[in-house]
């Protein structure tokens, strides 16, 4: 079996949807960044992009045109929005230098959508070897989707041991390592979770237990501003819904059989997102995970613009209502501006959420 | 939205009292199919007419009903600011699209008929899939959604096909029928015939001076019409219309002749406004739409389901705004277009998005791109004056680049 290269200065490919099967960019000798822009401020109007859509979207524009991303040597698009889909129409006339492809992916789960999906992945390793001047192995994609799962194990293995102890680890800092992992080589972030793993081990605690359990969800979510804010308030996040959370690393990619029709299967059925017609959908997984992590209180940051989540947010609503489980619903601009209403707001919450608790603890 | 068909029923029986008229022929089936929606025993079937030709539903004797022209006509009927509210009520997002904000709030205050299937596609676009989510929580009834993927090759082709034979099953379960395809050809023969007239509507359109039509005529006719696809009346309907376009006036007419020729693209308001009158003022007609070329992919009697599959995939909405320039392009040659006008629908992402990308092309060959913002459905978001003055900037410009002097 050929040997991955795992070097840090592989060149590198951008994607942007986690339902990206990075495994073909790992088994062609590149490392996945995730582009996150979650860091830069939009300082101007862009007359190419409208203003009424993503802003997730717009910051990488922008800080694509800023070269902030560094030599990356091009960019998978997801079709999974409206928007993304029109982004690689905008990134394919305006940074056309950095090539980008387009991977049609089913927003549904049945057998024929995983096999049409199995052969558009195939298509694309083929393509994309074909314009790297090689030809990428089938060898060389077993140890990529091995190496990934490897990453994925660690992580849901680091969410597991921080659940216990969640005071170990604040979840600004868990969700600042993540995003460093999600633009490394797998192989190499998998190092690093194993080493954050072992140092839990009698680490003593970085903040205070605090009454106010609550899961945070999102459709994407790269503002650690936001996330310090709740822990200022005194809450616990003990567990996460959104593209570059857990999600991300749910469900392992079966290493028998064939690996396109494995990735398929794996990306098409694993934690969905508020884009798939899924079975049990983005919300009833969302419940499940609510109960996993026991959390008593839920915040939702929508992305301002995001038809899919937006869509969601009526329905979890009356779902947390009917569990009595409070539910707070903030809107952000994929920033870290507002912040002091925000703060009002989530400060708010964590004293419901403590009176709650204490009354509960009184009956 | 029982009012709404009866109001559309009225007017056409009023206006038809008077001599043939295509526009409310058409309305006058789109009241008798709406209205049969309402009536005891009607199957309903909740679906899209833009997406998924509505020559599958006929045979079956179904209602085919599509919620967003539903939130449309409600629109149309001055119903928009109820409706919106009560999606706003319901916790839907207000900047999303206000089409699917009118199908949330009309469905909420029970003006849409009931569903017994509901059918529909992945693309496009993300907020129609959405309601679709949310409705099949709501009534538990039997969902197909056909996901519609972004090639054109023979995989994607089998892909959605079989697909589309579910939802033939889904049909025949729903009313007692034998799988039989063949029950498609009548319709499908029907909507060749439309077909094969609306090119002769365009042939007409091409002619310079174009014969005037009132308001957003050509536009409503293929907005609405779609949704009588397959049905015998709509041969009648585009028969009429022919007649009529070889009658109406090219020189003079109401506009005084035509000065400037323009073409259609994305959506047009549904409440009243003045774009029309002052494109009339200044001569400007509107000869084409691109909505009427993504709505006429022929179909086969022989292979009903292969070529509806082909029908959908030939859809522009899936297509990448590089195939849309090329696409307008070709139509700014044909009706010899002198400015393409854009009622851009504010919260729609697929049209917006990159929207700036056809306006640079088109400017670069010297075709003047009316861009003209607001929301289709919400009338607070449109300006007349600042829309006046839009349209009077563009007409200016066009004048300044035929005659610089």
């Amino acid at each position: 079996m050929a040997v991955v290269k795992e070097s840090e200065t592989d060149p590198k490919f951008g994607w942007l949807c986690s339902y990206t099967p990075i495994e073909i960019f790992v088994a062609g000798g590149l490392t996945p960044v995730r582009l996150d822009a979650g860091d830069i401020m939009l300082h101007r109007p862009n007359p190419d992009i409208h203003q009424l859509i993503c802003p997730y979207i717009r910051a990488v524009y922008e800080k694509a045109h800023q070269e902030g991303f560094g030599p990356i040597e091009g960019v998978v698009f997801v079709k999974c929005c409206d928007a993304m889909f029109r982004f690689y129409d905008l990134w394919n006339a305006h940074l056309s230098q950095q090539p980008a492809y387009l991977l049609p992916t089913p927003k549904i789960q049945s057998l024929e959508a995983i096999c049409y999906f199995a052969t558009a992945i195939k298509r694309f390793t083929e393509k994309l070897g074909q314009d790297r001047g090689m030809k990428i192995k089938q060898d060389d994609l077993w140890k990529a989707i091995s190496d990934v799962n490897s990453l994925r194990s660690s992580v849901q293995r680091l969410y597991q041991a921080r659940l216990k102890n969640p005071q170990v680890m604040p979840y600004s800092k868990l969700r600042i390592l993540i995003r460093k992992w999600l633009s490394m080589h797998p192989s190499h972030a998998s190092e690093d979770v194993e080493k954050e793993l072992a140092g839990l081990n009698g680490k003593p605690f970085e903040m205070p237990l605090t009454v106010a359990r609550v899961l945070l969800s999102s459709s994407t979510l790269d503002q650690v501003e936001v996330i310090r804010l709740m822990e200022e308030a005194g809450i616990t996040v003990v567990g996460d819904d959104y593209c570059s959370g857990l999600r991300h690393f749910d469900k392992l990619v079966s290493e028998e059989g064939d690996p396109y029709f494995n990735l398929a299967e794996r990306y098409l059925t694993r934690w969905p997102c508020a884009r798939m017609q899924a079975d049990p959908s983005h919300i009833q997984r969302l419940l499940q995970e609510v109960e996993a992590v026991e959390a008593n209180g839920v915040i939702y940051v929508g992305l301002k613009y995001c038809d899919q989540s937006g869509y969601d947010v009526p329905r979890m609503q009356t779902r947390f209502k009917e569990r009595q489980i409070p539910m707070l619903y903030i809107e952000n601009d994929y920033t870290a501006s507002g912040l002091g209403q925000l703060k009002v707001r989530i400060e708010a919450f964590s004293e419901m959420l403590g009176e709650e608790l204490q009354y509960e603890t009184d009956l | 939205m029982r009012q709404i068909y009866e109001s559309y029923g009225k007017y056409a029986d009023e206006t038809l009292q008077r001599g043939p008229n295509a526009r409310a022929m058409m309305y006058r089936e789109i009241a008798r199919t709406g209205l049969a929606a309402f009536e005891p025993g009607a199957k309903v079937v909740w679906t899209t007419s833009y997406d998924l030709p509505m020559v599958l539903y006929w045979p079956f004797g179904v209602v085919p009903f599509n919620f967003e022209y539903g939130g449309l006509f409600l629109a149309a009927g001055g119903r928009a600011a109820e409706a919106l509210a009560a999606s706003n009520n319901l916790g839907y997002p207000v900047d999303s699209c206000s089409i699917h904000r009118m199908t949330m709030g009309a469905e909420e205050l029970g003006f849409f008929p009931h569903a017994d299937l509901l059918i529909s596609t992945t693309h496009f676009c993300d907020g129609k899939t959405k309601c679709n989510e949310v409705f099949r929580e709501k009534y538990g009834v039997p969902f197909h959604i056909i996901d519609t993927p972004l090639g054109e090759d023979e995989g994607a082709l089998d892909y959605v096909e079989g697909q589309l034979r579910k939802v033939f099953d889904a049909l025949c379960e729903l009313t007692g029928r034998q799988y039989d395809e063949s029950i498609l050809k009548e319709p499908v023969g029907n909507y060749n015939r439309v077909l094969t007239l609306m090119e002769e509507v365009n042939t007409l359109r091409k002619q310079k001076p174009a014969p005037y039509l009132s308001g957003n005529r050509g536009f409503s006719m293929t907005m609405v019409g779609n949704m009588l696809y397959g049905r015998p009346e709509l041969v009648s309907v585009y028969e009429q219309y022919v007649k009529e376009l070889i009658a109406a006036p090219r020189e003079g007419g109401p506009d005084g002749g035509e000065r400037f020729r323009l073409l259609w693209l994305g959506g047009n308001p549904t409440y009243p406004n003045n774009l029309f009158e002052t494109f009339r003022e200044f001569g400007a007609r509107i000869v084409a739409e691109v909505l009427t070329f993504d709505m006429m992919y022929p179909l086969s009697e022989e292979k009903p389901l292969r070529s509806i599959s082909e029908w959908m995939l030939n859809s522009r909405f899936r297509r990448s705004v590089r195939e849309l320039i090329d696409a307008i392009l070709k139509r700014v040659a044909e009706f010899q277009i002198d400015a393409v006008v854009s009622f851009s629908h504010l919260p729609c992402r697929t049209a917006n998005t990159a929207l700036y990308l056809i306006k640079e092309r088109l400017n670069a060959k010297g075709i003047v791109f009316m861009d003209l913002e607001a929301d289709l459905c919400d009338v607070t978001t449109f300006s007349p004056d600042k829309t006046r003055t839009a349209i009077e900037n563009y007409i200016q410009m066009m004048s300044t680049s035929r005659d610089p002097s």
